[in-house]
């Protein structure tokens, strides 16, 4: 589950330092600008943690079919799909400003991503439920996604390392 | 028969006045020898930020912001056309700090930090060990270089010494990786730009932050109805910052550099409750031509920006008074120096808010700067143009200190007696997207001398290089550019401009 978390995550800390690179590049060195990825991404694992932490919290609270049984599966569509809806989330002003600061526009709006997001989640979930297919495509997604992850987690150590090293020395 | 004892109501009267022996200051002893026995004379210089010479009533600004200050300068020199360095925090501070210009200690992008070689050259290096040098900010940028020049400040207060609310998690545990772990913080949690790099944790954060910003507003709503003064990771007052002062003028040791940068008036614009609606005067400045780097703001809002700008300042000024009343009281001024400034200025107008802009107007970066000198008693006010780079070498100069080569200021006079070039050029750099390193290419810088400002903009993108020239004393709101009609005054000025680019930079 954590190696799932890992993919998205790291993903967008990835994009997000990426778009903030040219102007850390104006003034900053290198080897901060190594510190600053550093931080990011040890963030990311920690935020990766507490998701899976707030997952298994959820598993075990409710009846063992409605989640356990399917954990993996269901856990990486919830994963998946909240990543990619919560990001217009982050540009809310910009929304706001497109819709000229008209409160009751931005409440619709909202409303519709609200009830997108759900629609669309159920839709997987019973997809995954019903449809053993959708479990088995989702089960060789997660096998391809994992050695990515690993990947990440290797980062991740390099980076906790760099960051001891800053502080200590 | 006359007896020496105190009656019962005597004692009783005795102990009703005890409270008022309680505001007699304390005997401060402020004189500091060295080994020769020669007096050397205390310095703090407090910063305000954002603090604009066009909107105070001391330079001729017609609402009255600043009558305490007023007041105050009785007994100072006041330098009527004084200029920053940059028009934001890194370079206008880092030219104060290193008597250098931008194109020199390179401090001139946004969350910048300067050329490595001004980290062994600076004011706080220039006064040590000779001084006991102590310093404070509540504006994150200027604790960057506060960072830089670490080993030289004896005393350095965090960021959360002076504040009632703190979020700023780098200023506490991650402080030894301070300018690293600020940048990265931000990117994490509360980026401005772009969505924060975190999802779960930045959400967390900020309702976290959201409900004790709302306990600390709440506590404080009668005294602050817009809310508390803030950088949106810290609240403060600036009664807090100026209670502080207080006791750092009686307890560090003699003789002592201070340096103090309080953000006030920066936005947000959060006075105390009896400056809000101080000047619902319905006075409105002379309209100007838009900016072509102008941002498009809404016309009609810029007079009530600029009325809580102008209320803000009179609460700083207000705070001043306080200050210098008690500095007054405790004789400080008999043999030490005061010094007002800030690191540029604001402006409100040609479409243009605040302080993030290419441009150059008069408004961002004439600043205050007055000096309080040992035993000043009247008030001499110098005319011609100075800049912020001269602070450093002139208090070197008045301490019998010798002046460094790196220092690009020059020494002005503090007194009516004072010698200095009256025909001097000064500099002024803006240049956030210029690399580093990098030869200024895309930036704006300006030249003032005599009475003329030309400014030159350059590689911007979508743009052609121009220039601008107004006589700024006749002219002192930039109405009329003269670069066409004035060629030969133009041409002098743009050719000591480009030699002093080619020159200096890098």
């Amino acid at each position: 589950m954590l190696m799932v978390c890992v993919l998205p995550i790291h993903i967008r800390s990835i994009l997000i330092f990426l778009y903030s690179l040219p102007a850390f590049l104006l003034s900053t060195s290198i080897w901060d600008i190594l510190g600053i990825f550093s931080y990011v991404q040890v963030f990311s694992l920690i935020e990766c943690v507490l998701i899976m932490a707030a997952f298994i919290f959820i598993s075990v609270s409710l009846p063992r079919h409605i989640f356990r049984d399917k954990f993996l599966v269901q856990g990486t569509v919830i994963i998946f799909i909240t990543s990619l809806w919560i990001i217009p989330l982050h540009y809310q002003t910009e929304i706001l400003s497109s819709l000229k600061w008209n409160m009751r526009a931005y409440q619709f709006t909202a409303a519709i991503w609200v009830i997108g997001y759900l629609a669309v989640l159920v839709f997987f979930l019973a997809l995954i439920r019903y449809k053993q297919k959708s479990e088995k495509i989702i089960e060789k997604l997660i096998e391809r996604v994992l050695p990515l992850s690993f990947l990440y987690i290797l980062v991740d150590a390099v980076c906790f390392l760099l960051l001891a090293y800053r502080l200590i020395a | 028969m006359e007896t020496n004892m105190i009656s019962r109501r005597d004692f009783l009267k005795l102990l009703g006045i005890l409270p008022l022996s309680m505001l007699r200051v304390p005997d401060i002893d402020f004189e500091a020898t060295n080994t020769l026995g020669e007096e050397i004379p205390s310095i703090l210089i407090i910063v305000f930020d954002s603090l604009s010479a066009t909107n105070m009533s001391l330079y001729g600004y017609p609402r009255q912001t600043t009558p305490q200050i007023e007041e105050a300068a009785r007994k100072s020199t006041v330098y009527r056309r004084h200029y920053a360095g940059g028009n934001f925090t890194v370079p206008g501070t880092a030219s104060l700090l290193t008597g250098a210009y931008p194109w020199s200690h390179r401090g001139f992008n946004l969350n910048g930090v300067i050329s490595r070689a001004f980290e062994e050259q600076n004011i706080f290096q220039s006064f040590n060990p000779q001084y006991h040098t102590f310093a404070y900010s509540h504006n994150t940028l200027v604790n960057f270089q506060f960072h830089q020049f670490r080993k030289f400040i004896d005393q350095f207060f965090k960021r959360s010494e002076l504040s009632l609310l703190s979020n700023h998690y780098a200023d506490g545990f991650l402080n030894d990786d301070f300018i690293v772990a600020s940048i990265a913080e931000e990117l994490i949690l509360w980026n401005q730009n772009a969505p924060p790099s975190s999802s779960a944790i930045s959400r967390l954060d900020r309702s976290k932050r959201h409900y004790s910003e709302m306990l600390v507003n709440r506590k404080y709503s009668d005294q602050f109805p817009r809310g508390i003064p803030n950088s949106t990771i810290l609240y403060f007052t600036i009664e807090q910052a100026i209670d502080w002062i207080q006791d750092q003028i009686i307890d560090q040791p003699k003789p002592f550099l201070g340096y103090v940068h309080l953000l006030p008036p920066h936005y947000p614009y959060n006075p105390r409750e009896e400056f809000i609606g101080l000047f619902d005067d319905g006075w409105s400045p002379n309209e100007k031509p838009e900016s072509v780097f102008s941002e498009s703001r809404q016309a009609s809002q810029t007079p009530g920006l600029r009325r809580q700008y102008d209320e803000f300042v009179a609460y700083v000024d207000a705070e001043f008074g306080r200050l210098f009343g008690f500095i007054e009281s405790t004789g400080y001024l008999d043999n030490n120096y005061l010094i007002l400034t800030s690191d540029h200025g604001e402006m409100f107008e040609r479409g243009i808010w605040f302080h993030n802009t290419p441009t150059l107007y008069e408004p961002i970066v004439r600043i205050p700067l007055l000096i309080w000198n040992p035993n000043q008693n009247q008030r001499h006010d110098v005319n011609y143009p100075t800049s912020c780079v001269d602070l450093l070498p002139t208090l070197l100069n008045a301490t019998g200190q010798k002046i460094p080569e790196w220092c690009e200021g020059e020494v002005i006079s503090t007194s009516e007696y004072g010698q200095t070039d009256t025909d001097r050029s000064i500099f002024v750099v803006e240049a956030k997207e210029n690399p580093m390193y990098a030869p200024l290419r895309n930036a704006t810088a300006a030249l003032i001398k005599g009475d003329f400002k030309l400014t030159y903009y350059f590689g911007y993108d979508g743009k052609q290089d121009f220039f601008e020239l107004f006589n700024v004393m006749e002219d002192p709101e930039e109405l009329v550019d003269l670069y066409s009609t004035h060629p030969s005054h133009a041409r002098q000025l743009k050719d000591e401009l480009m030699d002093r680019l080619a020159t200096s930079d890098i």
